[in-house]
């Protein structure tokens, strides 16, 4: 297997983790509290299992690098957008919409995750073209 | 857009729908009974059930697509390791994402994961088959 998998797999794994960070932890806050509050389906913060994310993520991000290598057309950012938005669709709408439909939760919140979601896999869709599209640095002169 | 991609798509459909069907409302029932007041209730979960269809269905599109862009005619292997990589991708967060911040039992979201995986799996091999180029008619 290729290192640009490798390296386009820990690109991939570092920006959704900051991406995860910022959604789920900055702006859907205000969403959870009141589910947290009104003794919703969630873990207790003693109880959660939050590592499982990081797992989920380090395997996502190298299936997604590996899935983006094989398929590599050298079409630039457009690709990558592309790519980014029909894993993102693939990922997002069985995790955000599977989930609304079993559990009871707000619609609202499904849509966030939903939404979210697919943006943070364009993004990395993006990054990823644009590392592979990168050319190799000359050995000497 | 080929053909074969729109033949794929309802048969990746019609396959996962009735597989789902068995797994979740047969082979899982009686552990999802176990935690029912986790859940919705049966009835509003029922009357919540396209959205299943059209997740269903946006899933099966999107999965041929993808499939249809980076084929390679080799074989049913290739429908299972596409299966695989997708399968992962997919049910990791949908699946063990949820088990992570609800509580549910470890049972039945590894029961959930496996049977997923292989579904999805089952819907690479379908797609294999339905790529596969026909054998020239002998003369």
């Amino acid at each position: 297997m290729n290192k640009k998998v490798w390296v386009g797999a820990l690109i991939v794994f570092v920006l959704i983790n900051i991406l995860d960070y910022l959604v789920h932890g900055v702006l859907l806050t205000s969403s959870y509290q009141p589910i947290i509050d009104s003794g919703g389906p969630f873990r207790s913060a003693e109880d959660s299992k939050i590592y499982i994310f990081f797992i989920n993520r380090a395997i996502q991000a190298f299936l997604f690098a590996l899935v983006f290598s094989k398929g590599y057309e050298a079409k630039g950012m457009a690709e990558g957008i592309r790519y980014g938005l029909y894993m993102g669709v693939f990922v997002a709408l069985t995790f955000a919409y599977g989930t609304y439909a079993l559990f009871p939760l707000p619609y609202s919140l499904a849509m966030m995750w939903f939404l979210y979601e697919v943006v943070q896999w364009i993004l990395a869709g993006i990054l990823i073209a644009q590392y592979w599209g990168m050319k190799p640095k000359q050995q000497g002169t | 857009m080929n053909k074969k991609v729109w033949v794929g798509t309802i048969v990746v459909f019609l396959l996962y729908f009735v597989l789902a069907f068995v797994v979740h409302g047969v082979l899982l029932k009686d552990e999802y009974a176990t935690m029912s007041n986790l859940f919705r209730p049966e009835s509003e979960v029922n009357s919540l059930m396209w959205i299943f269809v059209v997740t269903d269905a946006f899933f099966a599109f999107f999965f041929t697509l993808i499939f249809s862009k980076g084929y390679e005619n080799k074989g049913i292997a290739e429908g299972v390791r596409y299966g695989l990589y997708v399968g992962l991708m997919m049910k990791l967060p949908a699946i063990y994402g949820v088990y992570a911040v609800m509580p549910m039992s470890y049972r039945l979201t590894m029961q959930s994961f496996l049977y997923e995986v292989v579904m999805v799996i089952l819907c690479g091999v379908a797609l294999a088959l339905v790529f596969k180029p026909k054998a020239p008619a002998a003369a």
